[in-house]
Protein backbone atom coordinates (compact mmCIF):
# COMPACT_ATOMS: atom_id res chain seq x y z
CA UNK A 1 0.00 0.00 0.00
CA UNK A 2 1.54 3.43 -1.09
CA UNK A 3 -0.60 5.24 1.69
CA UNK A 4 -2.58 4.37 5.00
CA UNK A 5 -4.17 7.93 4.48
CA UNK A 6 -7.70 7.11 4.85
CA UNK A 7 -10.28 8.67 1.81
CA UNK A 8 -13.52 10.58 2.99
CA UNK A 9 -15.45 7.50 1.71
CA UNK A 10 -13.77 5.06 4.33
CA UNK A 11 -16.10 6.83 7.02
CA UNK A 12 -18.86 7.46 4.58
CA UNK A 13 -18.70 3.91 2.90
CA UNK A 14 -17.13 1.69 5.51
CA UNK A 15 -17.53 2.69 9.10
CA UNK A 16 -21.41 4.66 8.68
CA UNK A 17 -22.56 2.05 6.10
CA UNK A 18 -21.51 -1.38 5.90
CA UNK A 19 -20.06 -2.05 9.12
CA UNK A 20 -23.17 -0.45 11.02
CA UNK A 21 -25.39 -3.05 8.29
CA UNK A 22 -26.94 0.48 6.69
CA UNK A 23 -28.23 -0.29 3.35
CA UNK A 24 -28.62 3.37 2.21
CA UNK A 25 -24.78 3.37 1.35
CA UNK A 26 -25.14 0.57 -0.93
CA UNK A 27 -28.17 1.95 -2.83
CA UNK A 28 -26.35 5.11 -3.28
CA UNK A 29 -23.12 3.30 -4.78
CA UNK A 30 -25.34 1.20 -6.83
CA UNK A 31 -26.77 4.94 -7.97
CA UNK A 32 -23.51 6.42 -8.00
CA UNK A 33 -21.52 4.61 -10.17
CA UNK A 34 -22.67 0.85 -11.11
CA UNK A 35 -24.16 2.39 -14.69
CA UNK A 36 -21.11 3.52 -15.73
CA UNK A 37 -19.21 1.12 -14.75
CA UNK A 38 -20.64 -1.63 -16.35
CA UNK A 39 -20.63 0.53 -19.08
CA UNK A 40 -17.21 0.92 -19.70
CA UNK A 41 -17.12 -3.51 -19.24
CA UNK A 42 -19.64 -3.66 -22.39
CA UNK A 43 -17.76 -1.20 -24.08
CA UNK A 44 -15.07 -3.94 -23.96
CA UNK A 45 -16.95 -7.06 -24.48
CA UNK A 46 -18.66 -7.92 -21.43
CA UNK A 47 -22.32 -8.30 -22.38
CA UNK A 48 -24.93 -7.03 -20.40
CA UNK A 49 -25.46 -10.25 -17.27
CA UNK A 50 -21.60 -10.49 -17.24
CA UNK A 51 -20.57 -6.67 -16.57
CA UNK A 52 -23.71 -6.48 -13.29
CA UNK A 53 -21.92 -10.03 -12.40
CA UNK A 54 -18.71 -8.86 -12.27
CA UNK A 55 -19.57 -5.50 -10.57
CA UNK A 56 -21.62 -7.59 -8.02
CA UNK A 57 -18.53 -9.56 -7.26
CA UNK A 58 -16.74 -6.19 -6.73
CA UNK A 59 -19.20 -5.04 -4.53
CA UNK A 60 -18.82 -8.57 -2.09
CA UNK A 61 -15.13 -8.10 -2.42
CA UNK A 62 -16.19 -4.36 -0.77
CA UNK A 63 -17.71 -6.06 2.00
CA UNK A 64 -15.75 -8.54 2.76
CA UNK A 65 -12.53 -5.82 3.14
CA UNK A 66 -15.32 -4.46 5.12
CA UNK A 67 -15.11 -7.03 7.90
CA UNK A 68 -11.31 -6.58 7.58
CA UNK A 69 -10.11 -4.26 11.03
CA UNK A 70 -7.27 -3.21 9.18
CA UNK A 71 -8.85 -2.27 5.83
CA UNK A 72 -8.12 1.06 4.79
CA UNK A 73 -9.95 2.71 1.81
CA UNK A 74 -7.72 4.90 0.37
CA UNK A 75 -9.71 5.94 -2.75
CA UNK A 76 -12.78 7.02 -4.08
CA UNK A 77 -15.31 3.88 -3.70
CA UNK A 78 -16.45 4.20 -7.48
CA UNK A 79 -12.14 4.01 -7.78
CA UNK A 80 -12.31 1.28 -5.63
CA UNK A 81 -14.56 -0.72 -7.77
CA UNK A 82 -13.94 0.25 -11.14
CA UNK A 83 -10.15 -1.00 -10.40
CA UNK A 84 -11.94 -4.17 -8.62
CA UNK A 85 -13.87 -4.60 -11.96
CA UNK A 86 -10.97 -3.86 -14.30
CA UNK A 87 -8.74 -6.88 -12.79
CA UNK A 88 -11.76 -8.91 -12.39
CA UNK A 89 -12.86 -8.63 -16.03
CA UNK A 90 -9.02 -9.34 -17.28
CA UNK A 91 -9.30 -12.50 -15.46
CA UNK A 92 -11.92 -13.29 -16.98
CA UNK A 93 -10.23 -12.74 -20.18
CA UNK A 94 -7.42 -14.79 -19.32
CA UNK A 95 -9.39 -17.61 -18.64
CA UNK A 96 -10.98 -17.46 -21.97
CA UNK A 97 -7.77 -16.78 -23.98
CA UNK A 98 -9.01 -13.85 -25.71
CA UNK A 99 -6.72 -11.72 -23.96
CA UNK A 100 -5.00 -10.96 -27.94
CA UNK A 101 -8.27 -10.00 -29.14
CA UNK A 102 -9.04 -7.00 -27.42
CA UNK A 103 -8.23 -3.39 -26.64
CA UNK A 104 -7.11 -2.95 -22.99
CA UNK A 105 -6.93 1.10 -22.92
CA UNK A 106 -9.31 3.49 -21.23
CA UNK A 107 -10.26 2.37 -17.74
CA UNK A 108 -9.17 -1.08 -18.34
CA UNK A 109 -5.96 -0.31 -18.32
CA UNK A 110 -2.57 -2.10 -16.47
CA UNK A 111 -3.93 -3.25 -13.24
CA UNK A 112 -0.72 -1.67 -11.31
CA UNK A 113 -1.91 1.72 -12.37
CA UNK A 114 -4.87 3.25 -10.87
CA UNK A 115 -5.43 3.92 -7.12
CA UNK A 116 -4.04 1.40 -4.79
CA UNK A 117 -6.65 -0.85 -3.89
CA UNK A 118 -5.08 -2.30 -0.77
CA UNK A 119 -5.53 -5.76 -2.23
CA UNK A 120 -3.52 -8.68 -2.87
CA UNK A 121 -4.25 -10.88 -6.60
CA UNK A 122 -5.91 -13.43 -4.44
CA UNK A 123 -8.22 -11.37 -2.89
CA UNK A 124 -9.88 -10.46 -5.99
CA UNK A 125 -12.75 -13.55 -5.59
CA UNK A 126 -16.32 -12.19 -3.44
CA UNK A 127 -17.15 -15.93 -3.86
CA UNK A 128 -14.86 -16.91 -0.66
CA UNK A 129 -16.94 -14.32 1.22
CA UNK A 130 -20.14 -15.28 -0.04
CA UNK A 131 -19.51 -19.10 0.37
CA UNK A 132 -18.14 -18.15 4.41
CA UNK A 133 -21.84 -16.29 4.65
CA UNK A 134 -23.95 -18.96 3.19
CA UNK A 135 -21.93 -22.41 4.96
CA UNK A 136 -22.23 -20.38 8.06
CA UNK A 137 -26.28 -20.17 7.32
CA UNK A 138 -26.35 -23.99 6.76
CA UNK A 139 -25.26 -24.21 10.52
CA UNK A 140 -28.04 -25.31 12.99
CA UNK A 141 -29.08 -21.66 14.82
CA UNK A 142 -27.94 -23.00 18.53
CA UNK A 143 -24.34 -23.13 16.82
CA UNK A 144 -25.33 -19.41 14.95
CA UNK A 145 -26.42 -18.61 18.02
CA UNK A 146 -23.24 -19.74 20.26
CA UNK A 147 -20.37 -18.33 17.47
CA UNK A 148 -22.88 -15.16 17.15
CA UNK A 149 -23.19 -14.18 21.17
CA UNK A 150 -19.42 -15.31 21.91
CA UNK A 151 -18.33 -12.18 19.44
CA UNK A 152 -21.21 -9.81 20.97
CA UNK A 153 -19.08 -10.53 24.15
CA UNK A 154 -21.33 -12.87 26.14
CA UNK A 155 -19.37 -14.99 28.67
CA UNK A 156 -19.30 -19.32 27.94
CA UNK A 157 -20.88 -19.39 30.78
CA UNK A 158 -24.04 -17.10 30.28
CA UNK A 159 -24.36 -18.56 26.64
CA UNK A 160 -24.28 -22.03 28.25
CA UNK A 161 -26.81 -21.25 30.20
CA UNK A 162 -28.75 -19.68 27.69
CA UNK A 163 -28.34 -22.32 25.24
CA UNK A 164 -29.23 -25.24 27.84
CA UNK A 165 -25.85 -26.92 27.89
CA UNK A 166 -24.87 -28.65 31.59
CA UNK A 167 -21.43 -26.99 31.78
CA UNK A 168 -18.41 -24.93 30.13
CA UNK A 169 -16.95 -28.29 28.89
CA UNK A 170 -19.93 -28.75 27.02
CA UNK A 171 -19.68 -25.51 25.43
CA UNK A 172 -16.45 -25.65 24.79
CA UNK A 173 -16.58 -28.62 23.02
CA UNK A 174 -19.90 -27.41 21.00
CA UNK A 175 -17.74 -24.32 20.09
CA UNK A 176 -15.06 -26.53 18.22
CA UNK A 177 -17.63 -28.89 16.73
CA UNK A 178 -19.63 -26.03 15.36
CA UNK A 179 -16.35 -24.65 13.97
CA UNK A 180 -15.47 -27.85 12.08
CA UNK A 181 -18.88 -27.87 10.45
CA UNK A 182 -18.52 -24.59 9.31
CA UNK A 183 -14.91 -25.49 7.83
CA UNK A 184 -16.47 -29.05 6.55
CA UNK A 185 -19.24 -27.21 5.18
CA UNK A 186 -16.67 -24.61 3.20
CA UNK A 187 -14.83 -27.63 1.97
CA UNK A 188 -17.42 -29.02 0.89
CA UNK A 189 -18.76 -26.38 -1.50
CA UNK A 190 -14.97 -25.79 -2.78
CA UNK A 191 -13.83 -29.11 -3.00
CA UNK A 192 -10.51 -27.66 -5.40
CA UNK A 193 -9.92 -25.69 -2.15
CA UNK A 194 -9.88 -22.48 -4.56
CA UNK A 195 -10.92 -20.52 -1.29
CA UNK A 196 -8.34 -22.19 0.63
CA UNK A 197 -5.31 -21.48 -2.17
CA UNK A 198 -5.98 -17.87 -1.89
CA UNK A 199 -5.68 -17.23 1.91
CA UNK A 200 -1.63 -17.57 1.42
CA UNK B 1 -7.37 -30.16 11.01
CA UNK B 2 -8.05 -31.33 14.30
CA UNK B 3 -9.65 -30.37 17.20
CA UNK B 4 -6.30 -29.50 19.46
CA UNK B 5 -4.66 -27.57 16.80
CA UNK B 6 -8.01 -25.88 16.20
CA UNK B 7 -8.02 -24.99 20.05
CA UNK B 8 -4.51 -24.38 19.79
CA UNK B 9 -5.21 -21.56 17.08
CA UNK B 10 -7.76 -20.54 18.97
CA UNK B 11 -5.46 -19.68 21.78
CA UNK B 12 -2.72 -18.52 19.98
CA UNK B 13 -4.77 -15.54 18.53
CA UNK B 14 -6.57 -14.77 21.75
CA UNK B 15 -3.21 -13.95 23.40
CA UNK B 16 -3.51 -17.28 25.58
CA UNK B 17 -0.43 -18.55 24.97
CA UNK B 18 2.95 -18.59 27.00
CA UNK B 19 5.84 -17.18 25.13
CA UNK B 20 7.25 -20.67 24.43
CA UNK B 21 4.25 -21.46 22.93
CA UNK B 22 4.08 -18.63 21.09
CA UNK B 23 7.33 -19.48 19.28
CA UNK B 24 6.52 -22.99 18.66
CA UNK B 25 3.25 -22.14 16.80
CA UNK B 26 5.14 -19.38 15.13
CA UNK B 27 7.86 -21.80 14.16
CA UNK B 28 5.45 -24.79 12.88
CA UNK B 29 3.29 -21.73 11.35
CA UNK B 30 6.53 -21.29 9.29
CA UNK B 31 6.58 -24.99 8.34
CA UNK B 32 3.66 -26.36 8.25
CA UNK B 33 1.16 -25.07 5.12
CA UNK B 34 -1.54 -26.47 5.80
CA UNK B 35 -1.56 -25.12 9.45
CA UNK B 36 -0.83 -21.56 8.27
CA UNK B 37 -3.57 -22.05 6.06
CA UNK B 38 -5.75 -22.91 8.85
CA UNK B 39 -5.08 -20.28 11.13
CA UNK B 40 -5.33 -17.83 8.53
CA UNK B 41 -8.67 -19.52 7.75
CA UNK B 42 -10.02 -19.00 11.45
CA UNK B 43 -8.85 -15.70 11.38
CA UNK B 44 -11.32 -15.01 8.29
CA UNK B 45 -14.06 -17.17 10.34
CA UNK B 46 -13.07 -14.50 13.04
CA UNK B 47 -13.29 -11.58 10.74
CA UNK B 48 -16.61 -12.55 9.42
CA UNK B 49 -18.09 -13.51 13.09
CA UNK B 50 -17.45 -9.72 14.26
CA UNK B 51 -18.87 -8.42 11.37
CA UNK B 52 -21.75 -10.40 11.52
CA UNK B 53 -21.96 -9.58 15.56
CA UNK B 54 -21.81 -5.89 14.53
CA UNK B 55 -25.07 -6.46 12.10
CA UNK B 56 -22.75 -5.58 9.03
CA UNK B 57 -23.92 -6.11 5.50
CA UNK B 58 -23.68 -9.39 3.74
CA UNK B 59 -24.24 -10.60 0.65
CA UNK B 60 -27.53 -11.76 0.65
CA UNK B 61 -28.73 -8.19 1.54
CA UNK B 62 -25.93 -6.93 -1.42
CA UNK B 63 -28.11 -9.10 -3.99
CA UNK B 64 -31.46 -7.55 -2.77
CA UNK B 65 -30.02 -4.01 -3.19
CA UNK B 66 -28.68 -5.07 -6.60
CA UNK B 67 -32.06 -6.89 -7.76
CA UNK B 68 -34.17 -3.73 -6.60
CA UNK B 69 -31.20 -1.16 -8.31
CA UNK B 70 -31.19 -3.36 -11.83
CA UNK B 71 -35.04 -4.21 -11.25
CA UNK B 72 -35.54 0.17 -11.64
CA UNK B 73 -32.63 0.71 -14.22
CA UNK B 74 -34.21 -1.66 -16.85
CA UNK B 75 -37.93 -0.15 -15.91
CA UNK B 76 -36.37 2.74 -17.19
CA UNK B 77 -35.36 1.58 -20.25
CA UNK B 78 -38.11 -0.09 -21.39
CA UNK B 79 -39.78 2.01 -24.04
CA UNK B 80 -36.45 0.81 -26.19
CA UNK B 81 -38.02 -2.68 -25.79
CA UNK B 82 -41.45 -1.39 -26.95
CA UNK B 83 -41.17 -2.72 -30.57
CA UNK B 84 -41.38 -6.05 -29.57
CA UNK B 85 -44.50 -6.23 -28.50
CA UNK B 86 -46.01 -5.48 -32.02
CA UNK B 87 -44.86 -8.62 -33.49
CA UNK B 88 -47.78 -10.21 -35.49
CA UNK B 89 -49.50 -12.98 -33.90
CA UNK B 90 -48.63 -15.29 -36.77
CA UNK B 91 -44.85 -15.05 -35.85
CA UNK B 92 -45.47 -15.73 -32.08
CA UNK B 93 -47.42 -18.86 -32.81
CA UNK B 94 -45.06 -19.93 -35.19
CA UNK B 95 -42.23 -18.82 -32.86
CA UNK B 96 -44.16 -21.22 -29.78
CA UNK B 97 -44.48 -24.30 -32.45
CA UNK B 98 -41.34 -24.28 -32.85
CA UNK B 99 -40.03 -24.19 -29.14
CA UNK B 100 -42.73 -26.99 -28.43
CA UNK B 101 -41.10 -29.02 -31.05
CA UNK B 102 -37.72 -28.56 -29.72
CA UNK B 103 -38.51 -29.38 -25.92
CA UNK B 104 -39.85 -32.49 -27.44
CA UNK B 105 -36.78 -33.40 -29.55
CA UNK B 106 -34.67 -32.53 -26.57
CA UNK B 107 -37.01 -35.13 -24.32
CA UNK B 108 -36.44 -37.57 -26.93
CA UNK B 109 -32.83 -37.25 -27.41
CA UNK B 110 -32.42 -37.51 -23.06
CA UNK B 111 -34.50 -40.13 -23.03
CA UNK B 112 -33.51 -42.32 -25.93
CA UNK B 113 -32.38 -45.33 -24.76
CA UNK B 114 -33.75 -45.35 -21.43
CA UNK B 115 -37.21 -46.05 -22.45
CA UNK B 116 -36.89 -49.55 -20.68
CA UNK B 117 -35.73 -47.98 -17.42
CA UNK B 118 -37.68 -46.43 -14.80
CA UNK B 119 -35.66 -44.81 -12.35
CA UNK B 120 -37.86 -44.56 -9.24
CA UNK B 121 -38.42 -48.57 -9.54
CA UNK B 122 -34.89 -48.94 -10.27
CA UNK B 123 -33.72 -47.22 -7.03
CA UNK B 124 -36.76 -49.15 -5.14
CA UNK B 125 -34.78 -52.46 -6.25
CA UNK B 126 -31.08 -51.10 -5.60
CA UNK B 127 -31.22 -48.80 -2.57
CA UNK B 128 -29.37 -50.36 -0.19
CA UNK B 129 -29.46 -48.04 3.41
CA UNK B 130 -26.20 -49.04 4.57
CA UNK B 131 -26.74 -50.50 8.33
CA UNK B 132 -24.39 -49.20 11.24
CA UNK B 133 -22.60 -51.84 13.77
CA UNK B 134 -22.99 -49.51 17.19
CA UNK B 135 -22.35 -53.16 18.91
CA UNK B 136 -18.67 -51.76 20.23
CA UNK B 137 -19.58 -48.26 21.42
CA UNK B 138 -21.02 -47.63 24.83
CA UNK B 139 -22.79 -45.35 26.43
CA UNK B 140 -19.78 -43.77 29.00
CA UNK B 141 -21.15 -40.26 27.57
CA UNK B 142 -23.57 -37.93 26.07
CA UNK B 143 -21.88 -38.06 22.55
CA UNK B 144 -22.12 -41.68 22.61
CA UNK B 145 -26.11 -41.87 23.58
CA UNK B 146 -26.60 -39.82 21.01
CA UNK B 147 -24.81 -42.10 18.50
CA UNK B 148 -26.40 -45.27 20.10
CA UNK B 149 -30.03 -43.56 19.44
CA UNK B 150 -29.00 -41.90 16.25
CA UNK B 151 -28.33 -45.35 15.38
CA UNK B 152 -30.93 -47.73 16.96
CA UNK B 153 -33.76 -45.16 15.40
CA UNK B 154 -32.03 -45.77 11.63
CA UNK B 155 -31.35 -49.77 12.03
CA UNK B 156 -34.82 -49.74 12.90
CA UNK B 157 -35.53 -48.18 9.27
CA UNK B 158 -37.26 -44.97 11.31
CA UNK B 159 -35.42 -42.66 9.41
CA UNK B 160 -37.60 -39.77 10.52
CA UNK B 161 -37.31 -39.61 13.74
CA UNK B 162 -32.95 -40.59 13.07
CA UNK B 163 -32.67 -38.60 10.54
CA UNK B 164 -32.57 -34.69 13.17
CA UNK B 165 -30.38 -36.92 15.73
CA UNK B 166 -27.67 -37.55 13.14
CA UNK B 167 -27.88 -34.29 12.29
CA UNK B 168 -27.26 -32.87 15.63
CA UNK B 169 -24.64 -35.68 16.77
CA UNK B 170 -22.71 -34.89 13.43
CA UNK B 171 -22.72 -31.15 14.46
CA UNK B 172 -22.08 -31.43 17.98
CA UNK B 173 -19.22 -34.21 17.32
CA UNK B 174 -17.70 -33.74 14.00
CA UNK B 175 -17.29 -36.01 11.31
CA UNK B 176 -18.14 -39.71 11.21
CA UNK B 177 -18.44 -40.80 7.98
CA UNK B 178 -20.47 -44.04 8.79
CA UNK B 179 -22.90 -42.09 9.81
CA UNK B 180 -22.82 -39.14 7.55
CA UNK B 181 -22.81 -41.84 5.01
CA UNK B 182 -26.19 -43.59 6.58
CA UNK B 183 -27.61 -39.46 6.77
CA UNK B 184 -27.32 -38.92 2.85
CA UNK B 185 -28.81 -42.27 2.53
CA UNK B 186 -31.58 -41.45 4.86
CA UNK B 187 -31.89 -38.16 3.36
CA UNK B 188 -32.25 -39.45 -0.38
CA UNK B 189 -35.12 -42.06 1.10
CA UNK B 190 -36.68 -39.19 2.40
CA UNK B 191 -36.44 -37.48 -0.63
CA UNK B 192 -34.39 -34.20 1.36
CA UNK B 193 -31.89 -34.16 -1.43
CA UNK B 194 -30.23 -30.99 -0.91
CA UNK B 195 -29.14 -32.50 2.54
CA UNK B 196 -28.17 -35.78 0.79
CA UNK B 197 -26.05 -33.25 -1.73
CA UNK B 198 -24.30 -31.88 1.33
CA UNK B 199 -23.36 -34.94 3.51
CA UNK B 200 -22.24 -36.54 -0.16
CA UNK B 201 -19.99 -33.89 -0.77
CA UNK B 202 -18.66 -33.91 2.74
CA UNK B 203 -17.80 -37.64 2.78
CA UNK B 204 -16.46 -36.89 -1.04
CA UNK B 205 -14.23 -34.40 0.46
CA UNK B 206 -13.12 -36.41 3.43
CA UNK B 207 -10.65 -38.92 3.26
CA UNK B 208 -12.72 -41.91 4.64
CA UNK B 209 -12.73 -44.68 1.96
CA UNK B 210 -16.55 -44.83 2.28
CA UNK B 211 -16.09 -41.53 -0.54
CA UNK B 212 -15.94 -44.64 -3.24
CA UNK B 213 -19.76 -44.80 -1.97
CA UNK B 214 -20.65 -41.53 -2.89
CA UNK B 215 -21.19 -42.33 -6.72
CA UNK B 216 -23.25 -44.83 -6.17
CA UNK B 217 -25.48 -42.96 -3.70
CA UNK B 218 -25.32 -39.96 -5.93
CA UNK B 219 -26.78 -42.09 -9.34
CA UNK B 220 -29.72 -43.39 -6.61
CA UNK B 221 -30.48 -40.10 -6.09
CA UNK B 222 -31.04 -38.81 -9.53
CA UNK B 223 -32.76 -42.10 -10.53
CA UNK B 224 -35.55 -41.88 -7.64
CA UNK B 225 -36.25 -38.53 -8.89
CA UNK B 226 -36.40 -39.76 -12.78
CA UNK B 227 -33.25 -38.50 -14.05
CA UNK B 228 -31.92 -42.10 -15.68
CA UNK B 229 -29.81 -40.44 -18.18
CA UNK B 230 -27.70 -38.04 -15.64
CA UNK B 231 -27.36 -41.20 -13.31
CA UNK B 232 -26.24 -43.06 -16.31
CA UNK B 233 -23.40 -40.55 -17.04
CA UNK B 234 -22.57 -39.48 -14.02
CA UNK B 235 -21.82 -43.86 -13.41
CA UNK B 236 -19.87 -43.82 -17.19
CA UNK B 237 -17.14 -42.19 -15.60
CA UNK B 238 -16.37 -43.67 -12.37
CA UNK B 239 -14.64 -46.87 -11.90
CA UNK B 240 -13.43 -47.49 -8.41
CA UNK B 241 -13.94 -50.82 -7.51
CA UNK B 242 -17.32 -50.98 -5.76
CA UNK B 243 -19.33 -53.63 -6.84
CA UNK B 244 -22.54 -52.22 -6.23
CA UNK B 245 -21.72 -49.45 -8.50
CA UNK B 246 -20.39 -51.50 -11.20
CA UNK B 247 -24.11 -53.77 -11.01
CA UNK B 248 -25.97 -50.46 -11.29
CA UNK B 249 -23.95 -49.84 -14.17
CA UNK B 250 -24.68 -52.61 -16.17
CA UNK B 251 -28.55 -52.50 -15.30
CA UNK B 252 -28.58 -49.21 -16.49
CA UNK B 253 -26.86 -50.47 -19.61
CA UNK B 254 -29.70 -52.62 -20.82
Amino acid sequence: MTSSKAHPDHQRIIEAGLKAGNQAPLRDIYREVAPDITAALRSKGADLSTARDIFQEAMIVLIEKATDPDFILTAPVGAFLRGVCHRMWLSRLRQNNRRAEVSLDGILTSPSEGPDLGLEEGELNGRCFRLLDQCFNQLSETCQALLLRLKKGLSPTEIAEQLGMSSRNTFDRRKFACIQRWRGLMQAADPKGICQQQLL
Amino acid sequence: MNEADLQLIDRYLSGALTPAEVQKVESRLSEDLDFARSLRQYQQQDNYLDYRAKGGVLPSDLDAVAADFWQGADAESEPEAAPTASIRPIRRYLSIAAAISLLLFAGWWLSRGSATVDGPSLYADQMVLPRIDNSIRGELDPADSLYQAAVTAYNAGELSTARPLMDRYLEEYGLDSELLLAYAAASIELGAYDEAEIALRQLDASTSLLRNEVPFYRALMLLKQGEVAAARELLQTVTNGDQKLEDLKKLLAE
